[in-house]
């Protein structure tokens, strides 16, 4: 176990170099550089040139790019993101006070999407080729076509708008006291939204899963020995049919966290998303950067967890 | 649907038969195909709506009409107008052109960069494979639509940027399965032979390897139009996707994001919104019929 999972940190490693690397030349290509774009062009002019090739060289930015790039590193190492070029403050913190939200509102939706997808993946695996099945894979094909901003406007024209029966956007209610009631009905739509990624993603899995675990020859035996169905099913079937579902979460987390740039930006929930496109349309390149390195990094690390879980889960994996 | 196909309908109890999971693969097969069928129907129909768009629309789609603005719909405006008199319809009608040849283009470029990739990994293995495998999987780590909005705001938004875009950084899909086709592939006598008449690797790699991954790829390639069509959709709706003036169906539901027109005019980001999912959901059934039909295992599954 040991080894395995030593070899996928491993293998990491230089991941996290080519995610850095990539993050890094991304933001470089941007136009301008933070001296002539913050001073403004006549008070530029007045200072002469001279004064921006000093400020340029005290900001370290008359250096190549990969000693910079060296310099950046260093800096991320030790938890420090930059400053935002908008108001000042540290990316860290910024981005840190979006976390929280953004993982309410994803852990939800997977949690929700995986207790909807997998009962609908199991019915249809224990019917293939019947009507269930056939509207089931429909349903999937539907969820996975229709446009996340499309159902979440049409689901606040129809809850919100005309029956009024849910806040339009935000987190909380401006005025009301802080209560998990309040948030649970802020966080309805939202999650609903964001869940549809997640449940034809899971319901596609278990059902191919569990086909293949009724295939398998200690099914057969299972029938062999007698065992009542249902026991054959939840016992044996099923539970062998739930690990390959382990890697779900860790496969579908950049498409969640696209999906929360879109979901957040419709009901303005105070998230990573929101926050990134707020950084993109102010051209805040610092912001930028720390956003895309943090929703990387998340995923690199969930990636991880979800192959040493399935490590623990089936034995087999470690000798591959 | 036909009578047969009721008749097919399984019995509902729970047998051996259903479990097997080869309880009645025909009549699945059937209506899988049917819905290929009548995707492929709807994405020529608008693949013909996008070519013929000047003919189709009844207005140009940029033509202001102040005495007719914010109009609901009606017989001189199938579909309304909207707040400075654009014929909505119109729009939809030109919106086809942006859509598909977002989703064309940007999924040529990123096939195109996937085949080169994955076939010099696959091919070469050692060193080379492994980093180009670490590059793969560092591109995957980054939320699609984070990463692309970073770098459409740093080139700057407009169709073609969105095109470019798309096609850079979404090709990590097709690399890792040209790399397993031709890792399977490389090892079989033909390669042999043919290396040993004294082909070249870009030979090997062209003329023999890479058209025996066609199928594959051209399953993958659809299933890629239509994730290239959404991803269009969702920059325009942000508004860093194709820009105003030019109608596209993703920045037509933007204007949605006020509360006004969510409420009081849903002539103007309905019928867009239907368009996107409908054009997603055809080229989605034609990639699945295509999966059934080129890959033998998973046709009666």
């Amino acid at each position: 176990m040991g080894r395995y999972f030593l070899r996928r940190l491993v293998i990491s490693v230089p991941v996290l170099l080519f995610v850095t690397l990539i993050a890094f030349t991304l933001v470089n290509l941007a136009p301008g550089d933070p001296v002539t774009s913050m001073i403004n062009p006549a008070t530029r002019a007045e200072l002469g040139p001279d004064w921006v090739k000093e400020r340029q060289a005290a900001l370290g930015l008359d250096k190549p790019i990969v000693y910079r790039y060296g310099i950046w590193i260093k800096e991320v190492l030790r938890g420090n993101l930059g400053y935002s070029l908008i108001g000042g403050q540290s990316v860290s913190g910024q981005v840190g006070a979006r976390i929280g939200p953004t993982m309410l509102l994803m852990a939800s939706a997977i949690i929700l999407g995986t207790l909807i997808g997998i009962p609908l993946g199991m019915y249809s695996a224990l019917r293939p080729n019947s009507w269930p099945d056939y509207l089931l894979t429909i349903f999937g094909f539907l969820a996975i076509s229709t446009p996340i901003f499309f159902l979440g406007l049409a689901m606040m024209y129809i809850f919100a708008v005309h029956l009024q029966w849910l806040p339009t956007s935000g987190m909380r209610t401006l005025g009301k006291p802080k209560s998990v009631g309040d948030l649970i009905q802020h966080m309805i739509m939202p999650v609903t939204a964001l869940a549809m990624i997640h449940i034809p993603l899971v319901m596609r899995y278990t059902r191919a899963s569990m086909i293949e675990a009724l295939r398998q020859d200690f099914v057969t035996t299972a029938r062999a020995k007698g065992l009542r169905e249902q026991w054959v099913i939840v016992r044996h079937a099923f539970r062998n049919a739930l690990i390959p579902l382990i890697t779900i979460i860790g496969l579908s987390l950049p498409e969640m966290l696209s999906g929360a740039v879109i979901t957040e930006t419709i009901f303005q929930w105070p998230g990573m998303g929101l926050l990134a496109l707020r950084a993109v349309n102010a051209r805040d390149y610092p912001l930028v950067l720390g956003v895309i390195l943090v929703t990387a990094f998340m995923v690199l690390i969930s990636n991880l967890i979800s192959d040493l879980c399935y490590g623990i889960a089936d034995p087999r994996i470690r000798f591959k | 649907m036909s009578d047969q196909v009721l008749v097919e309908t399984p019995p509902q109890v729970w047998t051996n038969r259903t479990f097997a999971g080869r309880g009645y693969p025909r009549m699945r097969a059937f209506m899988r195909h049917r819905l290929a069928l009548a995707g492929f129907i709807v994405v020529l129909a608008l693949a013909l709506i996008a070519i013929f768009a000047p003919v189709l629309a009844p207005y140009d789609p940029n033509a202001v009409d102040l005495f007719a603005t914010a109009q609901g719909p009606s017989r001189a405006h199938l579909l309304g107008t909207d707040d400075i008199g654009r014929d909505v319809l119109s729009r939809v009608i030109y919106g086809a052109r942006v859509s598909l040849s977002v989703g064309l283009v940007s999924v040529t470029i990123y096939v195109a960069i996937g085949m080169v990739l994955g076939s010099i990994s696959g091919y070469f293995g050692g060193w080379i494979d492994s980093t180009i495998q670490r590059f793969t999987d560092a591109v995957m780590c980054f939320p699609s639509l984070i990463i692309i909005i970073a770098a459409v705001a740093i080139i700057g938004p407009s169709i073609y940027n969105v095109m470019i875009v798309i096609g850079l950084l979404t090709w990590p899909g097709i690399c890792r399965l040209v790399r397993g086709q031709i890792l399977q592939l490389r090892e079989r006598e033909f390669v042999e032979a043919a290396r040993a008449l004294g082909a070249s690797p870009t030979r090997v790699i062209f003329a023999h390897l890479l058209p025996n991954t066609i199928a594959p790829i051209t399953v993958a390639a659809t299933f890629g139009v239509a994730a290239a069509i959404l991803t269009e959709a969702g920059l325009s709706f942000l508004g860093l996707g194709v820009q105003p003036p030019t109608p596209s169906w993703g920045n037509m539901i933007n204007t949605a994001q006020s509360a006004a027109v969510l409420q009081n005019m849903p002539w103007l980001w309905i019928p867009a919104g239907v368009m996107i999912a409908l054009a997603v959901l055809s080229i989605n059934f034609v990639g699945d019929g295509l999966r059934d039909a080129l890959d033998p295992r998973s046709a009666h599954r």
